[in-house]
């Protein structure tokens, strides 16, 4: 019974699913790629205050904190193209420690990698009243502080973000963002 | 029958390989003409794609699909833990080819995996490995599958779909502190996805030669913003294996079908999930049947049925980021009927409570509490007499505090459970650690703790008769003790942590568990009277015995060498007293740690969406004590080596083929009383479609 069972449901699987069937399956790409996507388009969709393009003559600097899970992918999305007008650079940190606090409050977004989850209290702490743009996988990021989590449904990634306190830091955070987003109040 | 179930294996066997073949060529020429593979992150193809991506508009990368890997959850606060975790991942799960949960902590530094039959396993850390080890504490999203009658884990009840699971963090060493008694040698939790991860249509079939047959399906749907839900079921059909001493059949076949639900809604501040499963099995051995009837001892095979439920809800609330409560409640239902028709039931009603926050700038206290009861009516079987229905309340109260001495720098972690047991009354089980972090990349920590082991039901109330003499009415048998104590431990461990580049990182334990009063059976003299009847003529009771100390350490490399090539190391060298190996009576204390024990696994990733995986596993030879050295019962060294080619063939379909054991045939068993299994190469094809 249970051959004859394989087979069918094997032979069902495999008539539902044949790569040719179907004309309009979504491109599918590693998860790291589409966040690294995202933190570029983030560049487009948020006004940071004049004032912080001073340093690297006028450019915008993506730090990346902790453990790099993007690698190559996002110097090459930024590499020798302006957004929005601007150069965009990306710098990496080891994981947070107090001396990097002056570094991290010179960034204009900021991921928080992973490998931070217990050092995060300090590291919001650090680039606190700075209109530094937060950006997180960390669970809860939203309401332990943070701006903008990247969090899942299903296949896709999807946006958590708490409006609030991207304006506590001078940020404005274009309506079109807000739109795709879920968004989190806090008081 | 058997032949016939020989050519049905082999027939599915070769469709899955010509698949397999079929998928290599359509699979590329698709690929080629769509670029429609999964990349690899770091790949060419993956980086130009990238390039092209940050293009689209918001609302197309929001509705991409993605392949989701989770190697940055891997280091997830590992840095900063007080003991040695280890973490699986499901990109591990997924890496292994593994089908059977247990099998899962072979690639555990320090933790030995013997399987004793078709449907059960010993799983242990650091010594003491029984079919029953009654010193490893596994919990699933927190329901406990620790089962005090005959205290240990049956992993046959809880085959749950291994695609489900998130992580699995395996605690070496002792974590009574927070878990509570039994959790002596190691701490297994079982993490399940959110169901928000899980949406739409997944399903994978299994055919192979061992693992005769395993099917899988989930579906995940979302009921309003926040609130999603999974539907899964799932069969197993495997073994029989083979008989060591004859080469025959051991006769223990093992079907199981298992269908279960999750749902989480997420509202902000509160979360609330509510899970169940309902499992239902059938699974076969032989053993020595003893009848009192005939007062004959005989070799029978036993067909069990085996039925489970469960039903938990949780409910946690975020108050800030540093702070938070949780209130879980289940309950979890088990019968089995055995072959002789008697039916017997455990049930387990279990209600806790946690609270975390910080007091101060320095302190992180947290606290909580639990009750258990556990009911059961136990019938006697022909070996077993159980008095009947019994209700056993458990209740504890714990709080640690974790004090930052020097932030960002050094730790201090205090903290006591004071738990209540039917049996003992009053245990206190508290734990120092310390944790230095001299820079980001590096960490020492170090621990004293003290564990206990409760008595369990079987030590303090069950008759094992083993043999009839002298009819009509004269019984041997092994019984019980009321006035046992439980078994202690206090362990001093000592971990050094670094990550010197980010893709490499390294961990080091080392261990001293001295343990007090191990109960196991001694051999004693004398006529009593029997309760189902007659005189019994004692062969052994169970007593608090001599302790002994066991030591070694324990390391785990991981290397992504490149984004192509990734290595996961694990060693443990153990050493044990004596006394340990010669100072009991029988196997009922369980086996001292095989000295040596590796895993080595191996990713090699080719091409987009072409994988490779290996796996070497080591295990030495293993001892099972006995009163008389001579007779000690030897496991003879094996070795293990599993190879497996995955194809991301599209999107949504994904083909593996495997090969098992490869190394040759090796035997496998903890006990020693019985014939044992023989473990030989095998093969199983796996596909997986989702939508």
């Amino acid at each position: 019974m249970s051959t004859l069972k394989t087979l069918g449901f094997l032979a069902v699987l495999g008539l539902t699913l044949w790569p040719g069937g179907h004309a309009s399956r979504a491109q599918e790409v590693s998860e790291y790629t589409v966040k690294a996507a995202y933190l570029v388009n983030f560049v487009k969709f948020i006004t940071w205050p004049d004032k912080v393009y001073d340093d690297d003559q006028g450019a915008i600097v993506i730090g990346i904190l902790g453990d790099d899970p993007f690698g190559a992918t996002l110097d090459d999305m930024v590499k020798g193209r302006f957004i929005e007008g601007h150069i965009v650079l990306v710098r990496r940190f080891a994981s947070y420690d107090e001396t990097q606090k002056g570094s991290l409050r010179k960034c204009h977004l900021l991921f928080i990698a992973y490998s931070e989850k217990d050092r995060l209290r300090d590291i919001l702490k650090a680039v606190q009243g700075s209109p530094v743009l937060t950006v997180s996988e960390i669970e809860r990021f939203p309401l332990a502080g943070g701006m903008i989590q990247f969090d899942q449904e299903g296949q896709r990634i999807t946006l958590d973000i708490n409006p609030a306190q991207a304006q506590k830091a001078g940020l404005t955070l274009s309506s079109k963002l807000l739109q795709i987003a879920k968004i989190y109040r806090t008081e | 029958m058997e032949r016939r179930q020989f050519l049905g294996n082999q027939s599915r066997v070769l469709l899955l390989a010509v698949w397999g073949i079929a998928g290599l060529f359509t699979g590329s020429s698709v690929g080629a003409q769509q670029n429609q593979g999964a990349p690899l992150p770091g790949t060419t193809e993956d980086r130009a794609a990238g390039t092209d991506l940050a293009n689209l508009s918001l609302e197309s990368l929001a509705g991409l699909n993605v392949i989701v890997t989770s190697s940055a959850k891997k280091a997830e606060s590992l840095r900063d833990a007080t003991s040695a975790i280890y973490v699986i991942t499901s990109q591990d799960i997924r890496d292994s080819g593994i089908q059977d949960l247990a099998d899962l902590f072979r690639m555990v530094p320090g933790v030995q995996v013997v399987r004793n039959d078709a449907s059960e396993w010993g799983v242990s850390a650091r010594g003491f490995n029984a079919q029953y080890n009654d010193k490893m504490l596994v919990l699933i999203d927190g329901r406990s599958l620790y089962e005090n009658n005959r205290a240990g884990v049956i992993w046959r009840e809880d085959d749950l779909p291994l695609q489900d699971i998130d992580r699995i963090e395996v605690i070496r060493g002792p974590g009574g502190t927070l878990w509570g008694s039994n959790a002596v040698n190691g701490v297994i939790n079982i993490i399940t996805k959110n169901s928000k991860v899980t949406q739409g249509f997944y399903a994978s079939a299994i055919g192979g030669s061992e693992i005769y047959e395993s099917d899988n399906f989930r579906y995940g749907g979302k009921i309003d913003d926040g609130w999603y839900y999974r539907i899964y079921g799932k069969t197993t059909h495997d073994g029989p294996l083979q008989d060591s001493t004859t080469g025959g059949n051991f006769h223990d076949d093992w079907n199981d079908q298992r269908v279960g639900f999750r749902s989480d809604w997420d509202g902000g501040k509160d979360r609330l999930t509510l899970q169940g499963d309902f499992q239902q099995g059938l699974f076969n051995y032989a053993d020595d049947i003893f009848n009192p009837a005939s007062v004959q001892q005989f070799t029978d095979v036993n067909t069990n049925l085996d039925q489970d439920g469960n039903l938990l809800a949780r409910w946690v609330r975020t108050f800030s980021d540093t702070s938070e409560a949780q209130l879980q409640a289940y309950y979890d239902v088990v019968h089995i009927q055995t072959n002789d028709g008697q039916l017997s039931a455990r049930n387990t009603a279990d209600v806790e409570f946690q609270h975390r926050f910080p007091l101060g700038d320095r302190n992180e206290i947290t606290w909580g509490g639990d009750f258990r009861n556990t009911s059961d009516d136990y019938k006697a079987t022909n070996n077993f007499y159980f008095p009947p229905q019994q209700s056993l309340n458990n209740y504890g109260l714990f709080l640690q505090d974790k004090v930052s001495l020097v932030p960002g720098r050094l730790y201090v972690t205090g903290g006591a459970k004071v738990e209540n047991n039917p049996y003992t009354g009053d245990e206190i089980l508290p734990s120092g650690r310390i944790l230095f972090t001299p820079d980001e990349n590096e960490s020492l920590w170090a621990a004293v703790s003290r564990a206990a082991r409760v008595p369990d039901r079987f030590e303090e109330s069950v008759y094992h008769y083993r043999d009839g003499s002298t009819p009509p009415l004269l019984y041997e048998a092994l019984v019980p003790n009321t006035s046992l104590l439980s078994e202690e431990l206090v362990a001093y461990e000592l971990g050094y942590r670094a990550q010197p580049v980010a893709d490499a990182s390294l961990d080091l334990a080392a261990f001293y568990n001295r343990y007090y009063r191990l109960i196991s059976n001694v051999d004693i003299t004398g006529i009593q009277p029997s309760p189902i009847g007659g005189q019994l003529d004692t062969e052994g009771v169970w007593v608090n015995t001599d302790g002994g100390a066991i030591y070694g350490v324990e390391v785990s490399v991981h290397w992504a060498m490149t984004s192509f090539l990734k290595a996961d190391l694990a060693y443990s060298y153990q050493d044990y007293d004596a006394v340990l190996l010669s100072g009991v009576t029988s196997s009922a204390l369980g086996a001292p740690p095989p000295h040596n024990l590796f895993s080595g696994r191996l990713t090699l990733k080719p091409l987009p969406g072409f994988e490779v995986n290996g796996a070497f596993y080591f295990n030495d030879t293993t001892f099972l004590p006995d009163s008389n050295p001579d007779d000690a019962s030897v496991v003879q060294a094996f070795t293990r080596l599993d190879l497996g080619a995955t194809l991301q063939w599209t999107s949504n379909l994904e083909l593996s083929v495997w090969g098992q054991n490869l190394g040759g045939t090796h035997t496998e068993t903890l006990a020693d009383t019985f014939p044992a299994i023989n473990i030989g190469p095998s093969v199983y094809g796996q596909l997986k479609a989702n939508y």
